[in-house]
């Protein structure tokens, strides 16, 4: 796939998470005019002892675990409480860790959704394990209720024994291209999968948060920036702005990021990855056994964003027989695996086309456009919104669960 | 402002009060309330909400109002509350309570750690969804807050003109010496001392700690969201306070799948519940395709359940039950028959797999079993019997009303209002295994909610409801649902002010708790949940009174009617399956229940009630040799007849010239100790015959085919016979399928005031044996859309039916309206709904029967 992006564009990263020992000197709750402290837990609300609304708004998923306010000196960055956070995950329904912090509450008069000039958002955390924990932090820019919700992709990072301080530094030129950066829903954190069978805390790390703050720029970013692909390029996962196409559909699994081909192994060679045309970058995701697969549907959804600013935009009716979209996916597991394309306009029909995967092989899969439109000949004029890659019927029998590599999604001129 | 119809009880209340502190000698005086230019203090009784906003405009209650004292009648291993309300006439900076020990005259200690202080919360309720109980907006009261977390949290402090309740909860220990105990508690207001004086007369009756109720209050949903927890750990702590409620939770943990590994915890978790009493049932998993239970999984379910049973000594099968299809549509018929023929193929292949299995059983656990002191049967092999049966009897409950074109062997779990369908109700009654039924957002009041304006005693008294349909089991759909159901379930920020989680209307819906990790406690209960318990520990004393009674029957070849009793006894609570206690009526009724069961010890047997429709009732009584009995009726009304074993006792009263008191007095002796109980008469009968309902009909009836004639079954008497007119366009247009009679004004209509109890239409119909006519009793009120329905009856060919409009005198329309018409709606069962029908000519009206209060 060709390089579509200078180098100037390259070192701009949505998201670029910085673990660091050096701790603020400025401890007070609002640093300075352009430091907003989200919470440090400290707040009293009324005659709400012990509780602040810092804790109150937060939201914790299903299977995460457990939070709580720490009073112990010991975990407490600044002032006298901290969030104790103890992230688990499900066992059988198995999912990421991770709690969100919403940034607008009507019934508490917050509103801090406006991100178009944020610089980064920076938390404290103390690790009490005597282990190294991952922790990823990034946006949820949009909320639809407590099952639906879009996340930005998982990006980890690693907390010490001790004090870390994580900042995500926010780029808001290439963010904004994909999502309202003057509404954003809230900040997630997410740990890793540490679940137990008995649905307890045991294998949870103990780790404590303080002080969420959120530092704006003086630049505030224009409202629309044309996302810069290629004539047929969605996105080929070599830029740092590529981890936002892909969301997981909120059910168990999935759970894509972009990884280093070098990271990770062939598990029939145990040699390291290589992408199908040799660039650096892929993403990476999984699939897990679930309680009822005919009634669970996991998978990826494209972001409708991404779609529209591609070659979709000047796509016209005429051209649908003639395109194909096309994506590589590699199948890292022994056996044979059974994926789909949907597209699902909402309406009670949809395009089901699946794919075979042979174990250890990449595999280019391609769809007429056309056979979409013929379902849905609103597809070009919404730009392929509710486009998803899932699996439903055969789901993972494994125990474990399943690794695929994806690079290179496109448009192709049907030959 | 809202009215209540309960100064009697306030009087009664404080005579008896009065009456006690005499007659048993060790009470404390009563002192006037305590009222000053800060506030007052008064009690009120713990069947009233008491809103938190006072002043002007505020609800009056000066109906349930009486002074600041705690009297509670409580029989052992009970709960049972009591309210004391402070009207802030300024801000009140704090208040707190001290409670003390309770002794009765002989010096035994009612202890203090017995009792439980609650400080109310209040939710703002925005719409009143359950209009017909005339309540309005404003600050309710829901949740109860140990007043020592209140009192930590600083929430002990109030603002001018408002009420706080503070809520005591008398938990009387099984071990307990019945008798009456006073004492006084300390009420500090702004540093000012208050004693409450309190006594707490404790009946020699024990509330079974057993439940032998079932529920399935689910408790998995969003609890992670309120609790910031979504650990088994806290899962479990739901469990456990739907249990100290009586209440069983649905599924055990939160995390499953059909493995093995996952089969063996789920049967560690049930076995971990086992122990606890009140753990009545729970459900198990059961793995689908296409509502097709897997043979294979449920086996392997109910195998690791088994062995855990063989290792505790306890059937744990015998409280599974399925739960998997909800509220399913016409066309999911098929799929709830397969539903239904896949489980009973799974309860086979489980019996046959652990008959297959029984040696291999045997050899490794008949030996350890055998060992277990408290087993449940004597034997291993007479264990295995019990399981086997249990499991093939095992229920799938249904969430549906019974409909002809779903499978008959479902087990029915209906709404509630459904048990008011008389052919509904025949069928719940032939259905094996516990019968179910449930609510969820409707039906509405007058039938049980659990919405935060309906009246506290209507989940209360659904367990009464409970022992006089012989339902056993109560579903409900969520109790701790922390989230908002709009569009998708939504964040709630602050899960403690808003009442209405199910869209806008339904106030209190999916959530009987608050979520404790805001305080650091554990999850905070509601009234309503206190309600529901209530209901259900007044369900195990008449579910013992009805065991007791089988026995007595059974001892002495009896034939003996509990459900007239019952019926009888819980007249002013409910009219069918709606309710329509009011705190006076309650009052009553609980009392009758404690002297029924304390009665009952002394051998003596209520044998039948009946009253005739016209006002002519019996109570017909056995007493063993060895007992005496006295009636307050005295001469005249009684006689005697000797039968093996003892006598039985025949009073008859004619409600129509009866003149005496409203309350009948039943005292037996038994040669070491008396005991009473009271029963309750209606009020004067005025009875009418067939011509006065001729006189007000208006149309429906031809009137030259309608008349009076000499009555069929032979007395001296005249009938009106009916003559109903085909369905009318609107009545074809809809398929409705029924015709109508018509009663517009006149004097008929006049009668139906809150001056009467009940009245009842005698029919006749004439027609074949197995004929049947449904016959339904509406009410239009003026200024509101619809029809109420208020009594519905079979009338049975061949026979004389009785179409009762019960506690008329409750209706919060009839205080506030005037009725427009009645509809009488006839509906042939045999008849197709668009059937052009003949005139209906075979309908008499036989009396009808106004009872007074």
């Amino acid at each position: 796939m060709k390089k579509l992006f200078s180098l100037t564009l390259a070192a701009l990263t949505a998201f670029c998470f910085v673990a660091c020992d050096k701790k603020e000197e400025n401890k007070s709750a609002n640093v300075s005019s352009n430091i907003v402290t989200y919470t440090s837990f400290e707040e009293n609300e009324g005659n709400m002892k012990h509780w602040s609304q810092g804790i109150q708004l937060i939201r914790v998923l299903e299977n995460f675990g457990k939070i709580s306010l720490n009073t112990d000196a010991k975990y407490v960055k600044t002032g006298t409480q901290s969030l104790c956070i103890r992230p688990a995950g499900g066992y059988y329904d198995y999912s990421i860790p991770y709690i969100i912090l919403p940034l607008y509450s009507e019934t508490y008069g917050l509103d801090l959704r406006n991100f178009s000039d944020v610089e980064k958002v920076t938390m404290e955390f103390y690790n009490a394990e005597e282990t190294d924990v991952k922790v990823a932090v990034g946006l949820i820019p949009t909320i639809t209720d407590i099952n639906t919700r879009t996340r930005s992709s998982y990006v980890w990072q690693t907390l010490k024994s001790g004090w870390n301080s994580i900042s995500c530094e926010i780029d808001l030129a290439m963010m904004s291209m994909l999502y309202d950066m003057e509404s954003v829903a809230g900040l997630y954190i997410a740990f890793e999968n540490h679940a137990s069978l008995a649905h307890d805390l045991v294998n949870a790390p103990e780790i404590y948060l303080d002080d969420v703050r959120i530092v704006h720029g003086d630049t505030v970013i224009p409202d629309y920036m044309d996302v810069p692909m290629g004539d047929m390029e969605v996105c080929d996962f070599e830029e740092n702005w590529n981890q936002y196409v892909f969301n997981d559909l909120g059910t168990p699994g999935s759970n894509p990021s972009i990884v280093k081909a070098a990271d990770y192994l062939n598990k029939s060679t145990n040699e390291p990855m290589t992408t199908m045309n040799g660039s650096a970058s892929m993403m990476r995701f999984t699939r897990v056994k679930v309680d009822d697969p005919s009634n669970t549907l996991c998978g990826l959804s494209v972001t409708p964003d991404a779609m529209k600013k591609s070659f979709f935009k000047t796509l016209t009716a005429e051209d649908l027989s003639s395109v194909c979209i096309a994506f590589d996916i590699f199948n890292n597991n022994p056996y044979t695996v059974n994926l789909e394309l949907r597209y699902w306009p909402g309406s009670s029909s949809r395009y089901t086309g699946g794919v075979y995967l042979a174990p250890y092989t990449w595999m280019t899969y391609k769809v007429n456009l056309l056979s979409i439109y013929q379902i849905d000949n609103n597809f070009v004029k919404v730009g392929g919104t509710q486009m998803t890659l899932c699996w439903t019927d055969g789901a993972c029998t494994s125990e474990t669960e399943e690794e695929f590599f994806l690079d290179n999604l496109r448009f192709e001129w049907s030959k | 402002m809202r009215k209540f119809s309960v100064c009697v009880l306030a009087l009664l209340m404080g005579a008896c009060s009065v009456l006690s502190s005499c007659s048993e000698g060790a009470g404390t005086e009563n002192k006037p309330s305590q009222n000053n230019a800060e506030y007052e203090l008064w009690s009120a009784p713990n069947t009233e909400k008491i809103l938190l906003e006072a002043g002007e405009n505020s609800t009056d209650y000066s109906a349930v109002r009486s002074d600041a004292k705690i009297v509670v009648d409580t029989a052992k291993a009970e709960y049972e509350a009591a309210q004391i309300i402070i009207t802030s006439k300024t801000d009140v900076d704090s208040y707190t309570v001290k409670t003390a020990d309770l002794k009765d005259a002989d010096g035994n200690v009612y202890a203090a750690e017995n009792v439980v202080v609650y400080n109310m919360m209040y939710v703002q309720v925005n719409t009143i969804y359950e209009s017909s109980r005339g309540g309005t907006p404003g600050m309710w009261p829901d949740g109860i807050m140990p007043m020592d977390t209140a009192v930590e949290y600083g929430l002990n402090k109030m603002s001018k003109n408002e009420n706080q309740t503070i809520y005591f909860s008398f938990n009387t220990p099984a071990g307990q010496k019945a008798g009456f105990y006073t004492g006084t508690f300390k009420l500090t207001i702004d540093g000012k001392v208050n004693e409450i004086p309190v006594s707490v007369k404790v009946r020699d009756v024990t509330v079974s700690e057993t439940v032998t109720s079932k529920s399935i209050f689910l408790d998995t949903w969003q609890y992670y969201l309120g609790e910031y927890d979504g650990t088994q750990e806290m899962l479990d702590l739901y469990h456990e306070r739907l249990m100290e409620y009586r209440l069983a939770p649905g599924y055990l943990v939160t995390d499953y799948n059909y493995s093995e590994e996952s089969a063996e915890y789920y049967a560690e978790k049930v076995l971990e519940f086992a122990s606890n009493k009140r753990f009545s049932n729970y459900l198990l998993p059961v793995q689908t395709t296409s509502l097709k239970i897997s043979s294979e999984t449920f086996q392997l379910f109910c195998e690791k359940i088994l062995l855990k049973s063989f290792e505790s000594g306890i059937n744990l099968l015998d409280k599974a039950i399925v739960y998997r299809l909800d509220e399913p549509k016409p066309s999911q018929a098929p799929y709830l028959l397969a539903l239904n023929e896949t489980f009973e193929t799974a309860k086979t292949d489980t019996v046959n797999l652990f008959r297959a299995n029984a040696e291999s059983y045997a050899a490794k656990y008949k030996a350890s079993y055998e060992a277990i002191e408290n087993r449940a049967c004597e034997s291993f092999d007479a264990f295995l019997d019990a399981v086997c049966a249990s499991v093939s009897a095992m229920q799938n409950v249904v969430t549906t009303k019974y409909e002809d074109y779903f499978d008959p062997d479902t087990t029915w779990c209906p709404l509630f209002d459904s048990y008011d369908n008389p052919s509904d109700l025949a069928m719940y009654e032939q259905q094996e295994g516990d019968r179910w039924w449930y609510g969820c957002i409707i039906p509405n009041a007058p039938y049980c909610t659990y919405h935060i304006e309906d009246y506290l005693l209507a989940p209360r008294v659904l367990g009464w409801l409970q022992s006089v349909y012989n339902v056993r089991g109560n579903l409900y759909w969520g109790v701790n649902n922390y989230a908002d159901l709009q569009s998708g379930y939504q964040y709630v920020d602050d899960l403690y002010s808003v009442a209405a989680r199910y869209t806008v209307y339904y106030n209190g819906e999916g959530w009987l708790f608050y979520p404790g990790a805001r305080y650091g406690t554990e999850p905070i209960a509601t009234l309503r949940l206190e309600a529901i318990r209530d209901g259900l520990e007044e369900y195990e004393l008449l579910q013992a009174i009805k065991a007791q009674y089988e026995q007595t029957a059974e001892k002495y070849s009896l034939k003996v009617n509990i459900d007239a009793t019952l019926e009888n006894i819980t007249q002013f609570l409910h009219s069918g399956a709606q309710i329509n206690a009011t705190t006076e009526s309650f009052a009553t009724a609980r009392k009758a229940l404690l002297d029924w069961a304390e009665f009952s010890e002394s051998g003596v047997t209520f044998l039948d009630f009946t009253d005739d429709g016209e006002g002519n009732v019996s109570y017909r009584l056995f007493v063993p040799d060895g007992v005496s009995l006295t009636c307050s009726l005295g001469e005249g009304y009684g006689t005697v007849t000797n039968i093996d074993g003892g006598k039985i006792y025949q009073y008859n009263i004619s409600l129509s010239s009866y003149e005496g008191e409203k309350n009948v007095r039943f005292t037996a002796n038994d040669g070491t100790k008396s005991y009473s109980m009271d029963r309750q008469l209606s009020g004067k009968v005025e009875f009418l015959g067939g011509e006065f309902y001729k006189a007000n009909l208006t149309s429906g009836a031809e009137d030259a085919n309608t008349l009076m004639v000499d009555a069929l079954d032979g007395s001296q008497t005249q009938w009106l016979k009916l003559a109903i007119n085909g369905f009318d366009e609107y009545n074809k247009s809809e398929n409705l399928g029924y015709r109508k009679v018509v009663v517009k004004g006149g004097d008929m209509i006049s009668k139906f005031t809150t001056e009467l109890s009940k009245a009842t239409i005698k029919f006749y119909y004439d027609a074949p044996a197995g004929s049947e006519v449904t016959v339904s009793w509406y009410v239009k009120y003026k200024g509101l859309n619809g029809r109420v329905l208020v009594a519905q009856a079979v009338l049975k060919g061949g026979e004389i039916t009785e179409l009762t409009w019960n506690n008329i005198y409750t209706v919060q329309n009839l205080k506030t309206r005037a009725i427009e018409d009645f509809h009488f709606q006839y509906k042939e069962t045999s008849l197709e709904a668009n059937a052009t029908a003949e005139t209906l000519d075979d309908v008499y009206v036989v009396s009808l029967s106004f009872y007074g209060l």
